[in-house]
């Protein structure tokens, strides 16, 4: 199979992906039990029959159930996400203006997780059944089973409570004047405005949580990592690279790591997509101003809109990452499109 | 009963079966994974079990002169803002988290099993509908999915727990499809169904209980999974509601207090513990079946 049609059977398998899961976000939506009318109108207007059924009507509240989906895919696909009840703005807005915030924790989240995550898994393979192993593999095993928020809450205590070594909650320094936004990302910004001060703080402010947040992609890399490469390593190829004289280290790293890599870049793209959902404790227990806290402020207010939006918003990254880590494997190995 | 009498069992069979129950047995005592991850989750069975006969406190009893006390001879996990015990809302908390998590892994095994048995079993358009519906599931991150669920429902203990079952059965449903496809080309179900048996007999009889040791593998780890998620929302307040002395909602009454550090370490570490207990069990039980799992196919 050629890598277009490959792509293109990619995109039927997405694009219906897509619309279940759309259809499945208008399902929770249509679950909760209380009316949505009585959150706008007063319980006055409640009580008059014509303000309930003209504002039926002006929500199209009362056309029947697929017509009021197409209405809401319609929206969706507008970038109409709702309103929220508690800032009075429109969802999409709002996620607009947390998003970056999420983003720039994600991504430093996941360099920490790459730059520690495939060491291990390349030595915990390498050096497979001793200490340095099961050491990896009992490290992994925590990343994967503390919960985020205890995690935070310890490491705030310890490092900005005690040790005093890094900042509390929040971005940056409140009395700090950010710089313009241009990307949204603190650290680029304040780079892009050649303001050291500025960088340096939301960088100081970006650590801790990036540290916790990555610590389970970490966990999960290293093990895939490990896996992948114990694998590679009991190839034939691996013993030819070896019986030609090769010194180890190359035999590891050029021809083992790279050969592993498949593998470990599928772990990469779905430890970013896990990312998503971590960021929603991380961000809650860090004062973090991303989209995860405006999802948990708004569900502890029972917001609903806002709440929907975060979970379709994630879901569109997750499946859009899988679909990019699909292609790129495709583009790497080419035995993949064959199957 | 009279059907089961057709398919007389060989003796030879079963006592080859019971050397073989026994020689897993020998070795599922000798793996570690499985051994640490016992113990773990028997000391937490127990807990939940003997948690009023063990605890020093009522969980719930309030002294407000005692508030916020330290980690003490009195008081070993200290005290909370109301002046209540800790450690006896800890070792309550093992009544909580468990039975939750409990139910769900049998909520979401039970509906994925069943769903993902007759997806495989029949096939076709009901086969496409119910994995492309597993998939939409699966596209949205549990954790989310469980908040967006539960808020529509309403927060609260049993929404939570239904919320986390309606996101983890698509897992259950893919398992099972995969395994009931591979089992049903084996030999043995072959010979059971030209013996006559139906294609329900050969399902319920045959293929299930073949595909049961790797269903143990992932209820195992899906209880620490349910343990953190439910864990998780009651941290955000979409769970368990005072007084009920729930881990997760016992850490975030410590959220903001960084200088009383035990409110929110102590019953962060009974979830931390709970959860790597069933999670070094599942991994253990995984390692296991490995082998047979690569004989057979």
């Amino acid at each position: 199979m050629s890598l277009l049609a490959y792509l293109i059977r990619r995109v039927f398998i997405t694009v219906p992906l897509l619309l279940l899961v759309t259809l499945l976000g208008f399902v929770i939506t249509y679950l909760i039990p209380a009316d949505p009318l009585a959150m706008v109108l007063s319980e006055r207007a409640m009580a008059n029959p014509q303000i309930v059924q003209a504002y039926r009507e002006r929500w199209g509240l009362d056309k029947p159930p697929h017509e009021r989906y197409l209405t809401y895919v319609g929206n969706l696909i507008r970038g109409d996400l709702g309103e929220s009840i508690v800032t009075q703005q429109s969802v999409s807005a709002d996620i607009a203006r947390y998003f970056p915030a999420t983003v720039e924790l994600a991504i430093a989240a996941t360099l920490i997780a790459v730059a520690l995550g495939v060491p291990l898994g390349v030595i915990a393979a390498v050096k497979r059944e001793t200490l340095a192993d099961h050491l990896a593999r009992v490290a992994s095993l925590i990343g994967v089973c503390v919960p985020v928020f205890w995690l935070g809450l310890l490491a705030l205590s310890l490092f900005y409570y005690r040790l005093q070594w890094m900042p509390g909650p929040g971005r940056m320094n409140p009395r700090m004047v950010p710089p313009p936004v241009v990307t949204g990302l603190l650290t680029v910004d304040s780079l892009l405005a050649g303001r050291g001060d500025a960088f340096a703080n939301a960088l100081h402010h970006l650590m801790l949580p990036a540290m916790v947040l990555g610590a389970y992609s970490m966990s999960l890399i290293t093990r895939i990592v490990r896996s992948a490469m114990i694998e590679v390593l009991q190839q034939d190829y691996i013993r030819t690279a070896r019986a030609k004289g090769l010194i180890e280290r190359v035999v590891v790293m050029r021809h083992a790591l790279r050969n592993a890599a498949l593998p470990a870049v599928t772990a990469i793209g779905l430890a970013f997509g896990n990312l998503m959902a971590g960021a929603v404790m991380t961000e809650t227990v860090f004062a973090w101003p991303g989209i995860g806290r405006y999802a948990v402020e708004s569900a502890a207010k029972l917001d609903f809109a806002p709440i929907m939006g975060v979970t379709l918003l994630v879901a569109v990254i997750y499946i859009g990452i899988n679909f990019a880590v699909d292609v790129s494997y495709a583009l790497l190995n080419p035995r993949v499109r064959l199957s | 009963m009279a059907v089961a009498s057709a398919y007389p069992a060989a003796p030879a069979l079963t006592t080859e079966r019971a050397a073989a129950l026994r020689r897993n047995l020998r070795r599922l005592l000798r793996n570690p994974s499985v051994m640490i991850g016992g113990v773990i989750v028997l000391f937490w069975l127990c807990v939940a079990l003997m948690a009023p006969l063990i605890a020093p406190y009522s969980p719930t009893a309030q002294r407000v002169t005692n508030r916020l006390k330290p980690p003490s001879a009195q008081h070993v996990f200290g005290t909370d803002e109301l002046g209540r015990d800790i450690l006896s809302r800890v070792l309550h908390g093992a009544r909580v988290s468990l039975p939750v998590a409990l139910a769900v892994v049998a909520m979401s095994g039970s509906v994925g099993v069943l769903l993902g048995a007759v997806a495989g079993d029949a096939g076709g358009l009901l086969d496409e509908i119910i994995m492309r519906v597993a998939d939409a599931v699966l596209a949205f991150p549990s954790l989310i999915l469980a908040i967006a669920i539960t808020a529509a429902l309403g927060p609260g203990l049993q929404n939570a727990a239904l919320a986390i079952a309606l996101v983890l059965w698509p897992e259950y449903a893919r398992l099972i499809r995969s395994q009931v496809i591979a089992l049903r080309e084996m030999e043995f179900v072959s010979a059971a169904t030209a013996l006559g048996a139906t294609r329900r007999r050969a399902l319920f009889k045959h293929i299930l209980p073949n595909a049961l040791p790797i269903m143990l593998v992932k209820a195992s780890l899906d209880m620490g999974n349910a343990i953190l998620l439910t864990a998780s929302l009651s941290f955000v307040g979409l769970g368990a509601v005072p007084p009920t002395p729930e881990w997760g909602a016992m850490v975030a009454a410590g959220r903001h207090k960084f200088f009383e550090w035990w409110l929110a370490a102590f019953p962060g570490l009974a979830i931390f513990s709970a959860v790597i207990g069933f999670n070094f069990l599942g991994d253990g039980l995984r390692d296991l079946l490995d082998p047979r799992m690569s004989r057979r196919g």
